[in-house]
This record gives C-alpha cells, sequence and structure tokens, in this order.
C-alpha cells in the first residue's frame, strides 16, 4: 500500500511534468501551451489526478503535523471510514449531476478530508481513556484541531448558508448540512475532551464522567437526528430524496436510540444502585476478599462497594457500568431484577439476603449461650444420676459423662439438645461420623477423673466402660489397624463402633441428665423413676428455657455457668482447680456444690423449677 | 486519572508477569497502548498440538472489561473453532448480547470476571478439544471428524512451521 500510493504519486508528477513540458515543446510560449493543456482531455486528466495527489499530500502533511503516527485502529476506522464516505459522495453526484464542475468535486474531496480529520480527533480522543501517559504535545495538538476543525465547519456553514440565500438552493445545500453534522461533532469531540481533561487532573477517579458522557452523547445525536431530519425534507422540496445520507441518517438514528437506551438503563442501574442495594462497611470488607473482581482493585470503605442480593460485592460504578450493559450478577450472573421482586414482599432482596445471613449468624451465636447455660449442672449431676435404665447402651456411660460434663466444648450442640431417648436411634444415623479425637477419652484431653458414684442412688447398675482409653491396644493391634486388608478395615470400624456408643450414651446421659436438672435440690426424688415421657417434656421445656435462665442469673456475683466453661481451657490438666468460682468445685457432690451456691442463683433455681412443676413462677 | 479499563490492563498485566501461568506469555505489544497485546500459547501435551508455540493477538475494546477482547491467532492455525482469519470463536469471547452461533448459553458468555488469563487457559483448552458442533471453519471440523490422520498431519506441520523446523516428508 504504502509503495503502490509513493509510486501513484512520483507517477503522477512524472506524468505532469510530462504533459506540461510537452505544450511547452509544442507551443513554445505560456499563453498556448496553457490553451493546449486545457483543450486536450488527456492533459486535463493527468492535471485532475496531480490535483488529487496534490491535496493527499497536503493531507497526509496536515495529518502527520497535526496528529502524528496513527494507530492501527485509528488507521483502520479512517479507511473504513472513508469507503463509506466515498461510496457515499458517488451517490450524492447522481444526485447533482446537473451541478457536476471540478470545483464540485474538489468541495466533495476536501469535505472528505475534513470529516477524516473529525473522525482521527474523535478516536485521539477516545484514546486519552487508554492512554497511559498523555503528554503536553497531544494537548497542544488536540486543542489545534479541535480549533481549526471549528472554524473550518462554522465557515464553511456560513459559506453554504449565504450562496443559497444569494443564489438558491444548490449543491450548497449538501455541503451546508455535512459541516452544520461535522459542527456537532466537534462540539461532541470537545465536550468528551473536557471531560477527559478534567477526569485526568483529578487523582481521584470521576464516577459520573461515564454519565456526562452519556448525556453528552445523547444531545449530540439528537441534534444531528434534528439535522438529518430537517435536511432530509428540505432536500424533498428542493430535489430528490437524499439517498446519500440515508445511511448515516439511519445510523444516527440508531446511535440517538443507544444512547437514549443507555441513560434510560443508567438510570435505573443507578437508581438500584441506591436504593435497592446496601453498602458494604469497612469491617464487612476486611472480613472478605475485596477485591472488585469487574476492575480488579481493592474495595475500601470509601468507595461504598454494594452488595447484590446474591451477596456479591462490587464498586458501585463498577456495577452501574456493567447493569447498563447486563441486569445480572456479573460472578454468578443471577438476575438482580428478578431476584429483586422476587423478594419484593419481605423487603428488598438484598436486604432478605442480609437477613438471612444474620440470622444464621445470630443462630450461631444463640445456640452456644445456650448450651453454655446447661453443662454447669452436669459435673455434678452427671455422676449422681449417671446411669439410667438403659444399662447395655451406657456401658462406658460414667466415664463419657464426666468428659461432657466438664469439657462441654468438643461436643457439637446438637448433642445437648437430642430429642428424647425414644427417637434417638434414627437420629443417631442422621448424625455425622464424629471426629475421632473427640472419643479418644484420656489419653487426649485430660479430663476429670470419672467421680465416685454416689451412694445414694438406688439404681446404680454401672458397668465399666468397654473400651475407655485406647492407649490399652497393644502394637500389635494398632498395626493391625493401619493396613487397608480386610482384617484391619474391620478392626477400624470397630473402634469407630466404640466410638458411636460412647458417644451416644454421652448423648443419652446428657438427654437424661437435663431433664433431671430442677430434681436436683430435692434428693429424694430418685432419678430412676422418671419414666421416659415426662423426661422428655421437661427436655424440652429446659432446652426453651435456658437464655432467660442465664440472664436472670446473671446479676448474681457468681455466675456459676459461664465462668466454669472459661475458666477451664480445652486441654487445661486439671479443670476443677483452674476455677475459681466457688461453684468449679463441682464433681465433688452435688449437696456441697449446691450449699456453695448463692441466695440469688439458688432463687432462681428455685423459681424455675417451680414453673416446671405447673407452679405460676411469677408466685 | 486514567480509565478503568487502561487500569484493569495494567492489573491484569501485572499479576500475568508477576505469576505467569504455565505455558502462556501474554503483554501488550507497546507498552504506550495497552490495548492490543500479542500472546504465545503453547499447544496443550498430549495432543497434535503439543510442541507448538501459536501466536495470537488480542484487541481490548474501549470499554474492557464490560466487553470482551477479539482474538485472533496470526499463525495460520487449522482447528475447528478458528476462522479462516485465524479469529478465535468460543463462547466466552462472546458478549452475552448478541449470539452468532445461536446455541451458547448465556453463562458461558463473557462477563467481567474472565480475564486475559482465563481467556487463554480455555483457549488451549479449545485447542486440546475442539468443539466440531459449532465449527467456525467448518472444513477442519469436518476433517476432525471424518480424517483425524489429515487433521493431526497438518497440524504437526503447523507446529513445525511455529518452531522454524523443516516441514516432515511424511
Amino acid at each position: 500500500m504504502r509503495v503502490s500510493s509513493s509510486l501513484l504519486i512520483g507517477g503522477s508528477c512524472v506524468a505532469t511534468a510530462a504533459t506540461v513540458l510537452n505544450a511547452f515543446a509544442i507551443n513554445k510560449q505560456f499563453y498556448p501551451s496553457i490553451v493546449y493543456l486545457s483543450k486536450s482531455n488527456a492533459s486535463m486528466a493527468v492535471l485532475y489526478v496531480q490535483g488529487l495527489v496534490l491535496v493527499y499530500l497536503l493531507f497526509q502533511v496536515l495529518k502527520s503535523i497535526l496528529f502524528g503516527d496513527l494507530r492501527a485502529a485509528e488507521a483502520e476506522h479512517l479507511s473504513e471510514r472513508a469507503w463509506h464516505a466515498v461510496l457515499e459522495t458517488c451517490l450524492a453526484f447522481t444526485v447533482f449531476r446537473d451541478d457536476f464542475s471540478a470545483i464540485f468535486v474538489m468541495q466533495f474531496i476536501v469535505l472528505l478530508f475534513i470529516k477524516c480529520f473529525h473522525w482521527l480527533a474523535d478516536d485521539r480522543v477516545d484514546m486519552m481513556e487508554r492512554s497511559p501517559v498523555i503528554t503536553l504535545r497531544f494537548h497542544l495538538r488536540m486543542m489545534t484541531v479541535l480549533a481549526a476543525l471549528g472554524f473550518a465547519d462554522s465557515y464553511f456553514v456560513s459559506s453554504a448558508y449565504f450562496s443559497t440565500l444569494t443564489r438558491g438552493a444548490s449543491s450548497q445545500i449538501v455541503f451546508g448540512f455535512e459541516y452544520a453534522i461535522l459542527l456537532a461533532q466537534v462540539l461532541h469531540v470537545t465536550i468528551k475532551y473536557l471531560l477527559h481533561m478534567h477526569d485526568l487532573r483529578n487523582p481521584q477517579s470521576w464516577d459520573n464522567k461515564a454519565v456526562y458522557l452519556l448525556y453528552a452523547e445523547l444531545f449530540i445525536n439528537l441534534i444531528r437526528c434534528i439535522l438529518y431530519g430537517f435536511f432530509a425534507v428540505i432536500m424533498l422540496r428542493v430535489h430528490t430524496f437524499p439517498l446519500f445520507s440515508v445511511r448515516p441518517f439511519y445510523q444516527s438514528v440508531r446511535a440517538l436510540h443507544k444512547a437514549f437506551l443507555d441513560v434510560v438503563l443508567s438510570r435505573r442501574a443507578i437508581n438500584a444502585m441506591n436504593s435497592q442495594f446496601p453498602i458494604v462497611t469497612s469491617d464487612e470488607l476486611a472480613a472478605m476478599d475485596a477485591t472488585c473482581i469487574i476492575c480488579r482493585e481493592e474495595m475500601t470503605g470509601d468507595a461504598a462497594p454494594k452488595r447484590l442480593p446474591c451477596s456479591h460485592v462490587f464498586h458501585a460504578h463498577c456495577l452501574r457500568s456493567w447493569f447498563q450493559r447486563q441486569q445480572t450478577c456479573p460472578t454468578c450472573r443471577t438476575d438482580i431484577w428478578q431476584v429483586r421482586n422476587g423478594t419484593a414482599n419481605g423487603g428488598n432482596g438484598g436486604d432478605a439476603a442480609r437477613n438471612a445471613i444474620g440470622n444464621n449468624e445470630a443462630g450461631a451465636q444463640q445456640q452456644p449461650a445456650v448450651a453454655a447455660g446447661l453443662p454447669p449442672f452436669l459435673p455434678f449431676l452427671g455422676h449422681q444420676f449417671g446411669i439410667p435404665q438403659q444399662a447395655p447402651v451406657a456401658a462406658g456411660a460414667p466415664n463419657v459423662g464426666a468428659q461432657a460434663g466438664g469439657q462441654p466444648a468438643p461436643f457439637p450442640h446438637q448433642i445437648f439438645f437430642a430429642p428424647p431417648p425414644a427417637n434417638r436411634p434414627e437420629f443417631m444415623n442422621l448424625l455425622p461420623p464424629p471426629p475421632l479425637n473427640m472419643a479418644g477419652p484420656p489419653g487426649m484431653f485430660p479430663m476429670m477423673p470419672p467421680p465416685p458414684i454416689p451412694q445414694g442412688n438406688q439404681n446404680e447398675t454401672v458397668s465399666p466402660p468397654a473400651n475407655p482409653s485406647y492407649l490399652q491396644y497393644t502394637e500389635d493391634e494398632l498395626r493391625q489397624m493401619e493396613g487397608d486388608t480386610r482384617d484391619a478395615i474391620i478392626a477400624r470400624l470397630q473402634a469407630m463402633d466404640n466410638i458411636m456408643v460412647l458417644l451416644e450414651s454421652a448423648q443419652l446421659q446428657m438427654v437424661q441428665l437435663s431433664a433431671l436438672i430442677p430434681r436436683r435440690p430435692r434428693p429424694a426424688a430418685p432419678a430412676a423413676t422418671e419414666n421416659p415421657e415426662v423426661s422428655d417434656e421437661e427436655t424440652r421445656e429446659t432446652v426453651a428455657e435456658p437464655e432467660t435462665e442465664t440472664q436472670t442469673s446473671e446479676p448474681g456475683p457468681s455466675t456459676p455457668p459461664q465462668s466454669i466453661f472459661r475458666n477451664n481451657s480445652f486441654n487445661s490438666p486439671q479443670p476443677a482447680t483452674t476455677s475459681s468460682q466457688p461453684v468449679s468445685t463441682a464433681p465433688s457432690t452435688s449437696t456441697g456444690s449446691s450449699s456453695t451456691r448463692t441466695p440469688e442463683a439458688e432463687e432462681v433455681r428455685q423459681r424455675r423449677l417451680a414453673r416446671l412443676l405447673g407452679e405460676n413462677p411469677q408466685s | 486519572m486514567a480509565g478503568y479499563a487502561l487500569k484493569r490492563l495494567m492489573t491484569e498485566y501485572k499479576e500475568l508477569t508477576t505469576r505467569p501461568p504455565e505455558g502462556i506469555i501474554a503483554a501488550p505489544i507497546d507498552e504506550d497502548n495497552f490495548f492490543e497485546w500479542e500472546c504465545l500459547i503453547t499447544g496443550p501435551e498430549e495432543t497434535c498440538f503439543a510442541n507448538g508455540v501459536f501466536p495470537a493477538r488480542i484487541t481490548f475494546p474501549q470499554d474492557y472489561p464490560l466487553s470482551p477482547p477479539k482474538m485472533r491467532f496470526t499463525c495460520g492455525i487449522f482447528h475447528p473453532n478458528i476462522y479462516a482469519d485465524g479469529r478465535v470463536c468460543i463462547s466466552i469471547l462472546h458478549a452475552p448480547g448478541d449470539d452468532p452461533t445461536g446455541y451458547e448459553a448465556s453463562n458461558e458468555r463473557w462477563s467481567p470476571v474472565q480475564s486475559i488469563e482465563k481467556i487463554l487457559l480455555s483457549v488451549v483448552s479449545m485447542l486440546a478439544e475442539p468443539n466440531d458442533e459449532s465449527p467456525a471453519n467448518v472444513s477442519a471440523a469436518k476433517m476432525w471428524r471424518e480424517d483425524r490422520a489429515q487433521f493431526e498431519k497438518i497440524a504437526d506441520q503447523l507446529v513445525r512451521k511455529t518452531l522454524c523446523l523443516p516441514a516432515s516428508e511424511a
């Protein structure tokens, strides 16, 4: 392309020189030579081509002064648009074949070149947003170009206007409108340039720039459409339908439509952004991966990132520009409008999602609190009423009971609230297999020694734990469990079975203990006489109770429940001694512990007991 | 403050240079213009494209990452999902609005979550497993389906060409 155009230019120059020299050689004088040249069609053709070449050269020079080297994308745009413009120009020639003259052609060529400069200026200004460095020269060039183009456009518009006024409608109307449209484009480019300039001078990102750009585009496209419509009407009245302007007209209508839609969608997105989606605070951001997946930058609390109903978080401005294109979550593609409408009755989507999360969190916090309310009584009771009716299941129960009482933390709280014994088998099936170390008793966590079995309990049929310690395993037995042979697997399964039994009995014991708690102050009431139904009901009530119970007992100077577990760290070898609370002498006997209670705690206890027995607690 | 597209491209460039994925090199052709990238993709192991190094160009739109970039191989690769002129036709490079193939689900289309690295990894897996259901290059898809030996021979020639090896005689 480069070679052929320089060849063309060179060839044209040579041909012109040859033609002119030939004319002078034949006619010997200036005037006859000129007449000869203008009379000869071949010579005129050569001269026209030369004129074109000169204009092209001038264009190239101006281009390199004003724009420097073109980028690949710019050159591509330029040639693409230039072809369309040439095509339209040819169509325009058919309309104005009566006016067809050398001057007319020259005017079209000038128009084409000026259009080229407009496109280049447009591309250049768009590039401001993409370029990492904007030099002073760029600004100088841009300002010169914009000023020159604006001046040229207004000059041509006014000259077309006055020539139409003085000489009546002619092809000048076309030029006038073309330049008017170009003037609108210059205005658009200038607005964009100013916006980009402002953005560049600002160290912070300017979120509203996109909005202003959109409005500018809408405005300019509106002007352009009005101009084209006006032009089409005038052309229809004066000449004929302006076929050559159909394509740009259609394009600008489409651009207007798009700009309008963009503005509408943008407004909708902004509204949604402002009203629908909650802002994520810095604290929440700190707890999560704070990278905005759209711009790949860290989000800070100042930027007021937004949380979508699907709980993905983005910069507000990133979301806004994405919502102009797509109303879905960029990460999971949930339709934001759909989600919002779906949850509309329960407030808006974002809040609903947050509430759900909040509830979960609150629930998670509540349950440990509830669990903490119960266990304090277990240390005493665990040994007193240790073994219930089900003797076979209770194998190893005292050990586990002690474990559960002294170290409740490792047990999931569900175990504390296990359903009554009747439901238990199904429940146990549903339980996930417990972590192994939970049942690796004395070797793994030091715990309170199994307490002496209280004498007063008449139903005492305690059998020793089936498999209290894995320390009992011999080297051979352990090795046997290591392999993946059938024997090893069976041995492992057996060990897990033991664990299951331990857990089950511990759980069972928990249920019964919690059922028996209210009876504790009356040692006379034997645990064994409780029938399962009653203990079931009481269990439920006790479960429902504990929060208020812990709250009411809080004001008391010694609030036994929580403290015993706070002070007993998980691995502390002597949990009982580390506790400073009087209650921490728990595992001794029930009477001893109850005697150390403060009057307040005792009162609470009595009230609760009264309620459980069906009396009015307020009385 | 420069545009978001530029910042994001710079971030991705930094990430790609500090933690480059295996078998992929990508960088802007010119540091003045972050919107034109050149990348080199090594053919996936144990395929007919193995050992080849395939150059491609990625062109980013002004509103990247809201719109997908375009990718074009510059080595004349013969593959069912690559047009004869080198344009790559995979679903994650298509904006959710327009559907050139008419069957892609919107969840495999472009979204700002995608990145240059993900695109290139998708292209590597596309090289390994052509999708001949919606071929961009119909003759390549036909050959892939019906005459695998010939397809592999063409791929092998290309691999040799990209490695500047003489063409095999076979």
